[in-house]
């Protein structure tokens, strides 16, 4: 079973092509020129190659060596361990495109909450900054960033927040509250954990 | 928003809930009396769910800063932290709406949800329009504007009508969790104000 947006390798270039004519899947090279003009993906982690998706997409790629650094005008921050939603990136990049939003992130859970992470002395930090830890949090291993003074400020608070070992998501939250970006923020479904 | 004897009694428990907790805070109802509010604005009742009026909220407010309760909900935590983000320099304070993934605006006619994803390019994050607190400046106007305008294709629930309008107008959003529109922190008795057929 898989769910609307789901990235599939199909080996088989055939079936491939019987369940696109069918209307059961879209080939995700027919969204070259999708993504915004100088967009990346900067990777945080091992790959071999880089995925079918960023090649089908025909968009720039590099493994991370700082996270500070936004190589791209927008650059997508991935974690490879995750696969975007194909139909959640589409759109993500038509909004991006069309309009000023200077980052466009998922949230993480809908149930699992910001009180929920980290430990009792990041909490503390996070929510005397935030007022209420009653709040969604935010899914780090696929950000959207258009390059901009906001967003390098926001990244090198983040990675300020971190640098003091604290729990990623919460310095990512205390960075954001800070710094104010147009968030653009995107449903959980927008990214999922691959499969072991 | 009041109209109607259901949602009269229904603002009315609203107020009642959030005087609770915050005392002396200056409560608005557009619409008919109720009990309990310290201002009305009178407004034709075009639309039966109020959103005729609910969408004119921009230009009806006379607040520079102010938090919109559907009548059906009923605060129970304190709700000035939503003031206190928009201090801070936030334009919106929100939280997700449960129409979502499967549920994805459920509840919109089959039209406006079919062009709002067309429009959109997919199906992105559905925000409950019942529970809003916003700083009036040229950002949040502009989406109060297309908000209403977005409204007027259809005429129908305000949700979709929120979406592309929020997502086409970049405000600073800070979100909240769904204990706050449906939740703990903030309940919320969907459909109760709503007039019986």
């Amino acid at each position: 079973m898989h769910e609307p947006g789901e990235m599939m390798h199909i080996k088989n270039k055939a079936n491939a092509k019987a369940l696109i004519q069918d209307g059961f899947a879209i080939d995700v090279a027919g969204g070259q020129g999708a993504a915004p003009d100088g967009c990346g993906v900067e990777i945080r982690g091992k790959v071999n190659k880089p995925p079918g998706w960023i090649e089908a997409l025909d968009i720039g790629s590099q493994v991370v060596k700082d996270v500070r650094e936004l190589p791209y005008g927008v650059t997508i921050l991935w974690d490879p361990r995750y696969s975007p939603n194909c139909l959640q990136l589409i759109a993500t990049f038509k909004a991006m495109r069309s309009f000023g939003w200077d980052l466009a992130v998922p949230i993480k859970s809908y149930a699992k909450l910001a009180k929920d992470m980290g430990t009792e002395k990041d909490r503390a930090l996070t929510e005397s900054v935030i007022h209420d830890l009653r709040v969604p949090y935010y899914n780090t291993h696929l950000l959207f960033i258009r390059r901009n003074e906001v967003t390098k400020k926001l990244v090198q608070t983040w990675y300020n927040e971190m640098a003091e070992g604290s729990d990623e998501c919460l310095a990512f939250m205390r960075a954001l509250y800070k710094t104010r970006p147009l968030i653009l923020p995107l449903p959980v479904a927008a990214v999922k954990k691959r499969p072991a | 928003m009041a109209y109607g004897l259901n949602a009269q009694r229904e603002a009315a428990e609203s107020i009642k809930s959030l005087r609770a907790i915050w005392r002396g805070v200056e409560v608005l109802v557009i619409g008919d009396s109720v009990i309990g509010a310290s201002r009305r604005i009178p407004h034709d009742d075009r639309d039966k769910g109020g959103r005729d009026a609910k969408t004119k909220l921009g230009v009806l407010s006379p607040w520079a800063q102010t938090l919109y309760l559907d009548a059906d909900t009923r605060p129970r935590a304190d709700v000035r932290v939503g003031f206190d983000i928009l201090n801070d320099g936030w334009d919106m304070v929100i939280a997700p709406s449960k129409c979502s993934g499967r549920n994805w605006l459920w509840h919109v006619g089959g039209p406006e949800r079919a062009a709002t994803q067309e429009e959109l390019g997919g199906r992105l994050l559905t925000l409950g329009g019942g529970v809003i607190w916003w700083d009036r400046n040229e950002r949040t106007q502009a989406l109060w504007a297309a908000w209403r305008a977005e409204w007027l294709r259809w005429e129908g629930q305000d949700q979709a009508a929120l979406m592309r309008a929020y997502i086409a107008n970049p405000c600073r959003i800070w979100l909240l969790s769904r204990a706050w529109n449906g939740g703990t922190c903030i309940e919320h008795r969907f459909g109760a104000a709503r007039a019986k057929q």
